[in-house]
């Protein structure tokens, strides 16, 4: 966004930010399935395809608020990791490894299932880190699940 | 005597969420669990799996071909025997789903009250197991079941252009 003043860039800013809001707000009104596409991750899946980088970075600061509906931040969380754009993977498994740190189970439980969907080795330390500290033991499970997971996808790469 | 399979959202099962609903009492479901089991004209679909859930990834495999972007895949468990010997009536429908075997395993539990509907989730909680499949696993199951020839591609609904090229599906028009 070169060649923006830094008025402008943050007006737009502002504008990209009011619609992941709206985004979230309408999805308190679904009900999430696994396995299955709503209204919410249509849209959002558009709206992270057009804003690229940005995007993620304003999906990280309203998820980590924790001003958001848990239920809708997990169910994001879940498709951020399904996305496959490099240019924005770096950015969206730093959100799942920050959002491992919740205060909301649910939102761990998103951030953790988006990792498995990543597939990504290198974020087999912040799993690791959380896993131990973790207090609910389903929650546990499913991270000790993800972590074997990673474990594997790192030794097939190394060899 | 077998299983019987309900496909849930697992963390709506967590037995302890503290941090998300600190009134609830020790032992309690949140209410959202009950959405998972949620029956269509007092009927709740479900299917049986082996005790030592042998056909369990076909189960899952035709299951998660139904719907339109699969992922990872949470259900729970329940003894059958424990379902009849407490009255849940259930019966033999087919089922419908690509895999015409796992079809014949598809039963529904019928004529359920609110009552009912609520033992049902409390003996899923007290009695049964509640479980979840991750993604990469389900995605290995349905690519299995596909060059098994278990599930007709015609009647795969998955959507996703980019899992229909994953699986080597032709793409919807």
């Amino acid at each position: 966004m070169s060649g923006i003043s830094p008025s402008a860039l943050q007006m737009l800013t502002d504008e990209i930010a009011a619609q992941f809001e709206s985004l979230f707000a309408a999805g308190k009104d679904e009900f999430f399935q696994d396995g299955m596409e709503s209204e919410f991750s249509k849209n959002l899946l558009l709206l992270l395809d057009r804003y690229g980088e940005v995007g993620v970075e304003i999906l990280t600061d309203l998820i980590m608020s924790e001003n958001v509906n848990p239920a809708v931040a997990s169910e994001a969380l879940r498709w951020v990791g399904q996305i496959e754009n490099p240019a924005t993977h770096l950015g969206r498994r730093r959100l799942l490894e920050q959002a491992l740190s919740a205060a909301s189970a649910w939102v761990r439980d998103g951030a953790v299932l988006g990792l498995a969907s990543m597939d990504d080795p290198a974020a087999l330390d912040a799993v690791k880190l959380v896993l131990d500290r973790e207090q609910v033991s389903e929650l546990r499970y499913v991270m000790e699940q993800v972590w074997i997971q990673l474990q594997s996808t790192q030794m097939r790469s190394d060899k | 005597m077998p299983l019987v399979l309900r496909g849930i959202r697992f963390n709506r099962w967590y037995k302890n969420p503290v941090q998300d609903f600190p009134w609830l009492a020790p032992g309690e479901l949140p209410g959202d669990s009950l959405a998972d089991i949620a029956p269509q004209r007092c009927t709740l679909s479900v299917y049986l799996v082996e005790d030592n859930h042998s056909n369990l990834w076909r189960v899952i495999a035709a299951l998660t071909a139904n719907q339109t972007s699969p992922s990872h895949f949470g259900f729970a468990l329940i003894d059958l025997q424990m379902l009849n010997s407490m009255g849940f009536k259930i019966v033999d429908q087919p089922g419908d789903t690509a895999d015409s075997i796992v079809n014949s395993w598809h039963r529904d539990i019928v004529e359920l009250s609110a009552t009912r509907l609520l033992a049902l989730a409390q003996t899923i909680q007290s009695h049964g197991a509640t479980d979840q499949i991750l993604e990469k696993e389900v995605h290995n199951w349905i690519t299995r079941s596909i060059y098994s020839n278990f599930l007709d591609q015609q009647r795969i609904k998955i959507t996703s252009e980019r899992l229909r090229l994953k699986f080597g599906l032709p793409l919807k028009k």
